[in-house]
């Protein structure tokens, strides 16, 4: 028999640029080659445990958490032995990275020592120990004296170096006058030698050098693995207490789980003198007489009972109370917020206005909140407006200090691109190379693997490197690489967080983020609130705001007019530009078919367009039960099993298919008869099963089950595929339900409001999908009178203008935030200005510059937008006062400033300019401002187009459907949706309108070059028209051809707008057409596309 | 050369025959010089070279290649410093021979370990000792051998070389040193290295490495010697 070993000493890939293994590779391959246990130890950090934990726990092997400390001149492995001991882990380390930059750690041996009380120690000896080791081992031992959970221990590795048994012998020898035992290791790097090549690129990488010149700091061999514990044995077979030791560790470390970590939710939100309970139970029943003063109905009352009752059962009151004291806060600094997640199936939620929703009108489940049997956390997403979100970020670190409150780290992972850049530099492939691999490797099929991209490249595969940087940019996919803050996934607690998680400073000033990431979070069942950014919420709190200033209408998120007909008839039109959620090509598209009519019916829409519904392939059913084409059916089990309903139960609300995660549950529990716990989440359950058996038993369990009892088993393989849809993406109902919401609020707004719909939305970009362009067009065809950039009438904001002639009564005002150079501050600096000299006008543009003390670079910005055109000042002559305006001025003409009161700018006559046409006019407002209020650039280009026998959008709509057409048009967006199988979309605009084209992968292929790079695109193809049971007729292009014609574009941007047959004519004539100066080096600057995933 | 504080890189003597015919002699220098002695005896070799016929009517000299060259204190008593006679004499046997220093590499693999450089290149020092006996000397090819070994991948108890029998005092291993993955040839096999004392006295370094058959015993090598 061999005797017993367990490696203890393993360093996972968050020991980051030098592990080379997963935490779970190494637990799997140290159950498989039979250690006791094993244990994490990555340097100064604790971020893998969670995962070596989980994992270590799926395979039912001893875990030990551990850190390897680095100090200055010493290096430890340390293991906690209980609960206290690891605080004092996490202690140490939290200190060592607050005060070290980002990344880095610093601790000192005198706080070693003051928190090591506890822990399991063992001392790194350099490769050949020396006396100065031996002495500070014998240091380190006298100085922890009894203190330790062990006496000291020195890690004695064997790697095959030549000296092993030097250092076997010397370290036996130095642990015996220390009073201090050995403990075998062979200070894994990686699991498996296989990962030599990786341990060397990573290494590469961390060093910055191509591999060929990392010399020494490469691994000689790929010894550095774990062992089998035979192996061991005979390795250290002259030290039988160092395989012993390594038992004695475990034991020691039995006293530790990481489940043993929870933390509580801190104090400051109770009432003084009450329980947690007590404080809810008096906050939601004030809150519900609030909000039904004539009595609280009694289902909700009875919800509300039961709801307290499993809080109180689960003890997640407090956790309640801190996210309502966060919504409390943003309440009263009017910042708008809403939750989203699970939370909205929770009456109490509702009552406390975190979430708007209310659960009980849609029959929604609070077992999804939280649920007796399943042991797992609840879930609050709270959205903010997102430009406010940092007040309540600041608001939760001032109430708790940085000590309690942190947010969740986020791990950044190799992908595609980064993956094969980073191992292609370190393997010396050229920039080129890895450079067009990575732009190829842009929404690349998931099926595609990365060799035939590289052949689709041109590139040689038989090429060693290159084969190898493939190869190995495969294997590091989902390293981590660095980690980041998550958005806002706040974990707050009632002592020192730092006791519980490692805390360090994030990028950003006064904030602190944890080191484990959300799914660790989630592994651990510590409870989390997430602050959440919303761009939309910005927009309806401006649009609010606005609404109460010139209409006199005061509304919030709950008091938008419910059930608005106009509304939905407007949605069913796909009239939804800037609207939530269904504002994207593919909710456009769906709208007219799916015909929203009522809430419940947005709460579909929503979340019909996600790849879990698309891929299950629910869509069409869906519709064609909506059209009545399909009677809804149910499918019934076994008689002698039971209810013959209980599939319409689950699947009525939504015509028989399945949409949302919930159902997709229950489906698994009534049919296939799951507990609640494995049917939760498909998501969550899938993982598991791939973790312990692959997917195929999901399968089999799911289809059997059904089978069994009695339903129809090409009926249960498809239910089947809809739930492994939805193990990718699916939304839940309450979450959908949510963002219904906001999405029906936005377009109330849009439709009885369209100007202050706009002003909103253009105050708040960036946000959304359309660019200021799109969104002050689309204002324009609702009637809304738009004025242009004013240094006399804009305020830094977009703003509103009475104008009877104009829709809701309002012109809008285009505010200096979209003149592109100006910064906000000079901006409402400028604003302030105007206001206090008594809302005097600027009457020049040097009295602008005097008045407000702009600099050069703003009036400039200003003069670039054509601010100053109602000062009769055109941009060309605005930018030429422009450059005059000088900041220094000397001493002399400073005295005479002041003694005259006058302009210190120097006097010039004023030159004659050549005014712009029209088409520089155009686009020199698409660069200041990204948009103009003139002409399209496509009308101007009209003439050549037609000349070329292009067609425009009206075409589109007026051709027969199946009739081919040529489409030239400005390219909005380009989107390749994961689920699309390659087909990109792309949106593409002229001075008549939108047209949508599709583009199917080989087309897409071929024109490659086209469908990335233009900006004017040509489309060629045939007219594809939905209009059987549309609301309005749905038109696409499918694409035969793309050509690129930016070309066209800067011919925009010559002196006269020139007919193209002029070129030819002036021939040899270079002088002639060289272009002013001024303009002669200016990009075209029509605003980039916006290309989503 | 002295005025412009230089010291020639290469030297070029033109000899311009009656018949216009023009034949050059070009020497190199390690280290710049203009010390006529020196550089009399690198041209005296190569002069014969030069094929008078009818006679040349005129010779000149020209330095190629100059360096900054500072003047330097001559040594007091006779004969030049030592670093210059040195170079000289490199200088005069690069004239008849390729001449090279060694230098450490930075590889693991032993045959990467060592390279050549140019006798006037620095010479870094070697990446930090591992406090081990360092081998001094590699064989360009090791040499095969026959070992007896205490266990199939245990250490040598007895070696043959060329026929004569040597018996290991002690011996100290594995090191196992894998090919670098990177480089093109991926077919060499992973060595194990032993430092081996022999009772003779001498300590010698061997390896062992897997046969290119599989079912072949491992083979041995005598790779390099001792410090």
């Amino acid at each position: 028999m061999s005797a017993a070993f367990a490696e203890l000493c393993a360093r996972s890939n968050f020991t980051l640029l030098d592990g080379a293994s997963h935490p779970a590779e190494l637990v799997a391959t140290a159950a498989m080659l039979g250690h006791a246990g094993i244990g994490v130890c990555d340097t100064n950090s604790l971020a893998g445990v969670v995962r070596g934990h989980v994992a270590a726990k799926e395979v039912g092997l001893r875990f030990a958490v551990g850190a390897r400390l680095m100090l200055h001149d010493a290096e430890y492995f340390a293991w906690p032995t209980d609960r206290d001991s690891y605080g004092r882990l996490t202690r140490l380390l939290s200190l060592g990275r607050m005060r070290a930059p980002k990344g880095q750690c610093d601790i000192t041996r005198a706080e070693l020592l003051d928190h090591a009380e506890g822990w399991v120690l063992a001392a790194i000896p350099p490769a050949l120990p020396d006396a100065r080791f031996a002495a500070r081992l014998r240091q380190d031992a006298r100085d922890l004296l009894d203190r330790l959970a062990l006496p000291m221990l020195c890690a004695a590795a064997v790697i095959h170096d030549g000296a092993d048994r030097h250092r076997l012998d010397a370290l036996s020898g130095m642990a015996a006058a220390a009073g201090a035992g050995m403990l075998a290791t062979t200070d894994p790097r990686y699991h498996h030698p296989s990962r030599r090549p990786l341990a060397d690129v990573l290494t590469a990488i961390r060093l910055g050098i191509p591999v060929d010149r990392i010399g020494h700091a490469a691994e000689r061999n790929g010894e550095r693995c774990l062992k089998s514990a035979a192996e061991m044995a005979r390795l250290f077979g002259d030290y039988p207490d160092a395989l012993a030791n390594t038992i004695r560790v475990l034991d020691a470390c039995a006293g530790l789980s990481l489940d043993q970590l929870h933390h509580e939710y801190p104090d400051e939100i109770l009432e003084p003198g009450r329980t947690p309970l007590q404080t809810l139970t008096d906050r939601v029943h004030e809150a519900a007489t609030q909000r039904w003063p004539d009595g609280v109905p009694a289902d909700i009352r009875a919800r509300i009972a039961h709801e307290l009752d499993l809080i109180s059962q689960l003890d997640y009151a407090r956790y309640v109370l801190t996210v309502h004291e966060v919504v409390r806060f943003a309440r009263g600094k009017d910042i708008l917020c809403q939750g989203r997640g699970s939370a909205a199936n929770s009456t109490i939620c509702y009552v406390l206005g975190i979430t708007a929703v209310d659960p009980s009108k849609h029959d929604l489940l609070f077992e999804r909140f939280v649920s007796a049997s399943r042991n797992e956390p609840p879930d609050i997403d709270v959205d903010f407006e997102h430009e406010r979100r940092e007040e309540v970020i600041q608001h939760i670190y001032d109430r708790y200090g940085r000590n309690r409150a942190a947010i969740v780290g986020t791990v950044i992972r190799y992908r595609g691109r980064s993956a094969i850049r980073e191992v292609g530099k370190a393997l010396g492939l050229s920039e080129d190379v890895t450079g067009r691999l990575a732009k190829a490797s842009w929404g690349r099929d998931r099926d595609q693997s990365l060799a035939e991209i590289a052949e689709s490249e041109g590139l040689d595969l038989a090429d060693r490197r290159l084969g190898l940087a493939l190869e190995l940019a495969a294997e590091i996919q989902n390293f981590p690489r660095h980690l980041a803050t998550h958005v806002g996934g706040f974990v707050m607690s009632r002592g020192p967080l730092t006791e519980t998680a490692v805390i360090s400073n994030a990028a950003m000033e006064g904030r602190t983020v944890l080191e484990w990431d959300k799914d660790d979070i989630d592994a651990l069942k510590l409870l989390k609130v997430d602050v959440l950014g919303l761009g939309m919420l910005s927009c309806l709190r401006r649009g609010f705001n606005l609404l109460r200033k010139h209409r006199r209408r005061d509304l919030d998120l709950a008091g938008v007019p419910r059930d608005c007909e106009d509304t939905y008839a407007m949605l069913r039109r796909a009239d939804s530009l800037g609207v939530f959620q269904v504002e994207s090509w593919a909710q456009m598209a769906m709208l007219p078919r799916l015909r929203p009519s009522k809430f419940y019916d947005l709460v579909v829409q929503v979340a019909i367009i996600r790849p879990g519904p698309i891929q299950g392939d629910m869509v069409h059913p869906y519709l064609r039960r909506r059209w009545g084409l399909e009677k809804p059916v149910y499918p019934k089990p076994a008689p002698e099993h039971g209810d013959k309903d209980e599939l319409e139960k689950v699947l009525g609300r939504t015509l028989g298919v399945p949409l949302f995660q919930e159902q997709a549950m229950r489906v698994a529990i009534v049919a296939a008869g799951f507990t609640p716990g494995e049917a939760d989440d498909p998501r969550r359950s899938m993982a598991t099963f791939k973790h312990t058996g692959g997917v195929s038993s999901y399968h089999d369990r799911l289809v059997g089950g059904m089978v069994r009892r009695g339903y129809d088993p090409a009926l249960a393989e498809r239910v089947f595929k809809q739930i492994e849809g939805f193990g990718s993406y699916g939304f839940p109902e309450s979450h959908a339900a949510s963002f219904a919401h906001l999405a029906y609020a936005s377009s109330w707004l849009k439709c009885h409001h369209p100007a202050v719909f706009a002003a909103a939305l253009l105050n708040s970009l960036p946000m959304g999908f359309y660019a200021p362009a799109q969104i002050v067009r689309d204002a324009q065809q609702h009637g809304v009178e738009v004025r242009p950039l004013d240094i006399n009438a804009s305020d830094w904001d977009c703003t509103l203008e009475p104008e009877m002639r104009s829709a809701d009564e309002h012109a809008l005002r285009l505010g200096l935030r979209l003149a592109a150079g100006l910064s906000e501050e000079e901006g409402k600096l400028l604003v302030q200005v105007r206001r206090s000299g008594n809302g005097s006008p600027y009457g020049s543009v040097e009295e602008v510059a005097r008045r407000g003390g702009l600099s050069r670079r703003a009036i400039e910005a200003l003069a670039e937008a054509d601010a100053f055109a109602s000062l009769g000042a055109t941009r060309r002559a605005a930018m030429w006062d422009a450059k005059a305006i000088e900041r220094y001025v000397p001493p002399l003409l400073r005295l005479a400033e002041s003694t005259l009161d006058e302009p210190s700018l120097i006097r010039e006559p004023a030159p004659s300019l050549p005014g712009e046409t029209s088409g520089q006019a155009v686009v020199l407002d698409y660069t200041a401002t990204g948009l103009s209020l003139r002409q399209h650039p496509l009308a101007l280009l009209r003439p050549v187009l037609t000349a070329q026998g292009y067609h425009d959008t009206r075409r589109l709509l007026s051709a027969k459907e199946g009739s081919s057409i040529r489409l030239p048009g400005i390219v909005l967006m380009r989107q390749r949706p994961s689920t699309a199988k390659g087909i990109v979309f792309i949106t593409i605009e002229d001075e008549f309108g939108v047209g949508n084209l599709v583009v199917y992968t080989t087309i897409g292929a071929r024109d490659r070059a086209a469908l990335i790079g233009s900006r004017l695109l040509v489309a060629e193809g045939r007219i594809e028209r939905e209009t059987d049971h549309a609301e309005v007729p749905v038109t696409h292009l499918i694409c035969r051809r793309l050509i690129d014609r930016s070309d066209l574009l800067s011919g925009l941007m010559q002196p006269e707008a020139a007919p193209v047959w002029a070129d030819a004519a002036l021939g040899r004539a270079d002088e002639v057409r060289r272009p002013d100066p001024g303009s002669a080096r200016q990009k075209v600057g029509l605003p980039a596309s916006r290309d989503f995933r | 050369l002295a005025e412009a504080a230089q010291g020639a890189r290469q030297v070029t003597l033109l000899a311009f025959r009656v018949d216009r015919d023009v034949q050059a002699v070009t020497i190199g220098t390690g280290l710049p010089t203009r010390k006529p002695a020196h550089l009399r005896r690198l041209f005296a070799d190569r002069l014969e070279t030069l094929e008078p016929d009818l006679g040349f009517d005129r010779i000149t000299l020209q330095a190629d290649v100059t360096n900054a060259m500072t003047g330097r204190q001559e040594a007091i008593a006779d004969g030049a410093l030592q670093p210059e006679a040195l170079a000289q004499l490199i200088d005069r046997l690069s004239q008849r021979l390729p001449v090279w220093r060694v230098a450490p590499g930075a590889s693991h693999w032993p045959e990467r370990s060592v390279v050549r450089v140019g006798p006037f290149d620095p010479v870094p020092s070697a990446a930090a000792p591992s406090g081990l006996p360092e081998p001094v000397r590699l064989l360009k090819r090791p040499l095969p051998l026959r070992v007896i070994s205490a266990a199939p991948n245990g250490a040598p108890r007895q070696l043959r070389l060329r026929g004569k029998i040597h018996q290991v005092a002690w011996a100290d291993g594995p090191e196992r040193i894998e090919p670098e993955w990177w480089h093109d040839t991926p077919d060499e096999a992973a060595r194990d290295y032993f430092r081996v004392g022999l009772e003779s006295g001498a300590r010698v370094w061997v390896y062992q490495c897997a046969a290119p058959e599989a079912d072949q015993p491992a083979l041995w090598f005598l790779h390099g010697y001792l410090a």
